[in-house]
């Protein structure tokens, strides 16, 4: 039988990755050299799992460092961030898994800023089939603004100032929201609404991308 | 719930095959196609200049380069012994007596009249090649002074490794979890196969190469050392292999790793032995001693093929974990480590970092821990 595969084994560009780099994403960064071994033996073990916060961290980090270089899981004609399912089991929240792929492709999205795509879906990647998992929306910020945001059928709202980061739960495939910026737009406008995808994520009203 | 490891084989017991054996120097070799070997057998013999010497024989004497030839007491091509007379220059009244002796033994290659210099190979020495192994011989190149043995060896397997084909006598430096100290290396490792401990310094490998070690075995190394004698790549398998002027192999992983007890329980038993060190493949051949591997060797027929490094089989597969297979751990803080498995748990757990996965209680040494499943391979 085949031998098992692991996270790191969708991943096959971990040997261009540094210790500077992925340092950069770690609070308390260990030294190179433990920084180096640890991503060699995640080479070699790529089905290993993180036992602890810290070991979790660093998959994390490598991993964003990573999917930096393969833009295989970013589609920025279908606006869709591509996530595949063995991820989804090795990493404990999803929030948290998807924390990753907007930083790797989206926190320095190297295209026009202006014409920037606002709404992205997220779907995870079967053998057969893509599940939709949500919705990520980014505004166009001007200065220090704020979006607040409210599912058509809630009556709470959410507000998510510049700089932030906050996750809507819709478990619906289909979620209509209104919303309306202090400063800044989507899709061309400063208040409005959209029916965007639903799912097991929800909705990341990401405001850190610039 | 099945759970599935990888099965990793690091020992190879009793495994016929071929190994080769090299003449250093040009030479003869004095076996045959299908003829039986043993280790103490001289299979063939060579001259090896073991290199030359440049003496300025023009400011010895104290006269200008093209006229030293007058004072030369030796021709190119003659031989000379150590402290006979090279050149000799008669003083006058106020003196300017000269007298250059040979410093070594040697041969009169040249003498250059520009810059004054003569050059002297040192006497070739005569150099016997045992066949090192209990074994039949398969093939003879004489071109290249070489000779195929089919031999039964034990394989051992290790991670990852550096360097061609060499061989020489296993000497212990350390013990399995021990360093290599700088105060350990000295020129008697020359052509040495070291057993170090659970880490190799990159100082520790270059000092090695200047004394003229063969190969280098130990645990770990740090991942930058390996990249830089890897051509600073890490791929596994790999796609090239890499020479440094030492091998190297690695049975443990990245960091300091002491070396496992199923191979230091080979490896001891092969202390002051012939081994043969194959870095890029990463294996090491332990010979077998015993006269009674003869019948198997005979008994056994190899297929006539030349696998190149890259393609030798992985050796790794996926098995269905379940107690009392004995296993490694793969990741700190036990990396390395081997024990024997005696639970595996019926329902998932949560790990501190929030990942839900079985966990497996593994019997170690001198405690029992519960480790992710994937977090350990099977041996």
């Amino acid at each position: 039988m085949p031998k098992v595969s692991g996270v790191f084994d969708v991943i096959d560009n971990l040997d261009d990755i540094s210790a500077e780099d992925i340092s950069k994403w770690i609070k308390n960064p260990p030294q190179f050299v433990i920084l180096e071994n640890y991503i060699a033996n995640r080479i070699l073990y790529p089905q290993a799992v993180a036992a602890s916060l810290g070991d979790l961290e660093i998959d994390l980090a490598i991993l964003r460092e990573a999917l930096k270089r393969d833009k295989s899981y970013f589609s920025l004609e279908t606006r869709k961030i591509i996530i595949p399912n063995i991820l989804v089991s090795r990493v404990p929240s999803l929030t948290k898994l998807v924390w990753v792929f907007i930083d790797a492709y989206l926190l320095n999205y190297q295209g026009d800023e202006k014409t920037r795509p606002e709404i992205w879906t997220v779907v995870m990647r079967h053998d057969d089939m893509d599940e939709t998992l949500g919705t990520i929306i980014a505004p166009h910020f001007k200065g220090n603004g704020a979006i607040e945001i409210k599912l058509e059928d809630s009556k709470k709202s959410v507000v998510v100032k510049r700089g932030g980061l906050v996750v809507v739960p819709c478990l619906k495939s289909r979620c209509n929201i209104n919303f309306k910026l202090s400063s800044g737009e989507i899709l061309a406008q400063r208040e409005g609404s959209v029916e965007v995808f639903g799912g097991k994520l929800g909705l990341v009203i990401e405001g850190r991308i610039p | 719930m099945r759970l599935y490891a990888n099965l990793r084989v690091r020992i190879k017991p009793n495994v016929v095959n071929i190994i080769k054996r090299s003449l250093v120097g040009k030479g003869k070799i004095l076996v045959s196609k299908g003829q039986e070997v043993s280790p103490e057998d001289v299979i063939g013999k060579s001259l090896l200049s073991s290199g030359f010497r440049s003496i300025n024989v023009s400011a010895l004497l104290d006269v200008p380069p093209i006229k030293v030839d007058k004072y030369l007491q030796k021709r190119p091509g003659q031989t000379l012994y150590r402290n006979e007379l090279l050149a000799f220059k008669k003083g006058g009244v106020l003196g300017g007596k000269k007298i250059v002796t040979s410093p070594t033994d040697g041969i009169i290659e040249s003498y250059n009249s520009t810059t004054g210099e003569l050059r002297m190979s040192f006497l070739p020495k005569s150099i016997d090649l045992p066949a090192a192994v209990y074994g039949i011989v398969e093939e003879v190149d004489e071109d290249r002074g070489q000779v195929s043995i089919k031999t039964e060896t034990t394989q051992i397997l290790g991670l990852f490794g550096s360097g061609r084909i060499r061989d020489g006598i296993l000497k212990f430096l350390s013990d399995r979890s021990g360093l290599i100290g700088q105060q350990q290396i000295t020129s008697d490792l020359s052509e040495h196969i070291v057993v170090g401990g659970s880490l190799v310094y990159s100082k520790a490998i270059s000092a090695l190469l200047a004394v003229g070690a063969h190969g280098i075995i130990t645990g770990g190394m740090n991942a930058k050392d390996y990249r830089s004698m890897g051509g600073g790549h890490l791929n596994f398998p790999r796609k090239m292999g890499t020479d440094i002027g030492i091998s190297l192999i690695a049975f443990e992983g990245f960091g300091s790793i002491p070396i496992g007890d199923d191979i230091m329980i080979a490896l001891q038993r092969h202390n002051d032995r012939f081994v043969i060190l194959d870095g890029n493949s990463a294996r090491l051949h332990l010979p077998s001693f015993e006269k009674m591997s003869m019948i198997r060797i005979k008994k056994t027929a190899l297929p006539p093929l030349d696998i190149p490094m890259m393609e030798l089989p992985q050796e790794v597969m996926a098995v269905e974990i379940s107690v009392g297979q004995k296993a490694r751990v793969t990741v700190a803080p036990y990396q390395g480590q081997q024990g024997k498995i005696v639970y595996i748990d019926k329902t998932p757990s949560v790990l501190s970092s929030g990942v839900r996965t079985y966990l497996v209680t593994l019997e170690l040494k001198s405690r029992k821990v519960k480790l992710p499943f994937t977090n350990i391979e099977v041996i």
